[in-house]
């Protein structure tokens, strides 16, 4: 994970916006890429970056800077990202989301980098059924590759939680791709 | 799986994105300090407090004295009476004295009434 300069902060915590703007432009890519991959919604994804920078600027003199700061904003994005989610239930796979995975899927070429509707296809597909939690510790451990302390900072949750929420994700989406017709891949 | 692991999507519109979100906070900004402008001096929140609860115990001070003034006058006649028909002086008074009193009283009154009138007879060059 990225890590955003200290000194960056710390102006923005004096009021700074120019700094505040820096920090937008380095961590809006990251928060995006968890709200794409939680909500499976490109408008509702940008509403969630906006809301969680918002609270970013709203909340930043109380950021303790013992800890990492890109934690903090995922922290603040993951929730806002479940709330959405308890609100408004994710929408399910269409026809176009079936077409686009499967050219996904398919797709031999390691170094292809994914478009926002192809992740929304992907997601859809993949973890319409799971729990807000499931999906939260799947994105942040096997779509965002963070590790599991990150996630124990991030979630709140202990181990043992992460390692069975983990769990019930992947062996959920291994039963979709082989109705699929996936195989054991 | 592998493959998706640690891809970040590209925001789309990014610079946009970004304009809104400092756009939405420059709005908080100035409705926090709209809202600091529009605050009260503390001093003057307590003088209204003072005064409102200084009017509060006047209005019921008025009511306590106009209740307690009109249980004086409600029970004023029995007294004036009882000092008519017995006054503190005459207590032993045989009819034969209270009839005297009555008629000195008179008289005094009567005289009282031609000084008065003298008095304005004056006023009168």
């Amino acid at each position: 994970m990225q890590q955003t300069d200290p000194e960056i902060i710390r102006r923005c915590k004096a009021g700074d916006k120019s700094a505040f703007r820096t920090v937008v432009q380095n961590c809006q890519g990251m928060v995006y890429s968890l709200s794409l991959k939680m909500l499976a919604d490109v408008e509702e994804a940008k509403d969630v970056v906006q809301d969680t920078f918002i609270k970013v600027w709203q909340n930043i003199g109380s950021y303790d800077e013992r800890f990492a700061f890109n934690t903090w904003v995922y922290t603040i994005a993951s929730r806002l990202c479940l709330d959405r989610l308890r609100r408004v239930s994710p929408i399910g796979p269409a026809a176009d989301d079936e077409r686009l995975f499967e050219t996904v899927a398919d797709d031999t070429d390691p170094e292809r980098q994914l478009e926002s509707n192809e992740w929304v296809s992907v997601i859809r597909m993949l973890a319409d059924e799971l729990s807000g939690k499931q999906r939260l510790v799947f994105t942040l451990s096997q779509l965002e590759g963070l590790e599991t302390e990150q996630i124990k900072e991030i979630t709140g949750l202990d181990a043992d939680q992460i390692k069975s929420n983990l769990y019930a994700a992947k062996k959920n989406i291994r039963e979709r791709l082989i109705k699929m017709g996936y195989g054991k891949d | 799986m592998e493959r998706l692991k640690g891809q970040m999507p590209q925001v789309p519109g990014a610079d946009d994105l970004t304009d809104s979100i400092m756009a939405a906070i420059e709005g908080l900004d100035s409705g926090s300090k709209h809202e600091e402008s529009r605050h009260v001096p503390m001093w003057i929140t307590m003088l209204r407090t003072v005064s409102s609860v200084a009017a509060v115990i006047l209005v019921a001070l008025f009511i306590h004295v106009d209740s307690v003034e009109e249980d004086l006058i409600s029970s004023e006649p029995a007294n004036a009476s009882a000092k008519v028909i017995m006054p503190d002086v005459c207590e032993e008074c045989t009819p034969a004295d209270i009839f005297n009193i009555k008629r000195e009283r008179i008289q005094k009154r009567k005289e009282r009434e031609i000084l008065k009138n003298k008095l304005y007879a004056s006023y009168k060059f």
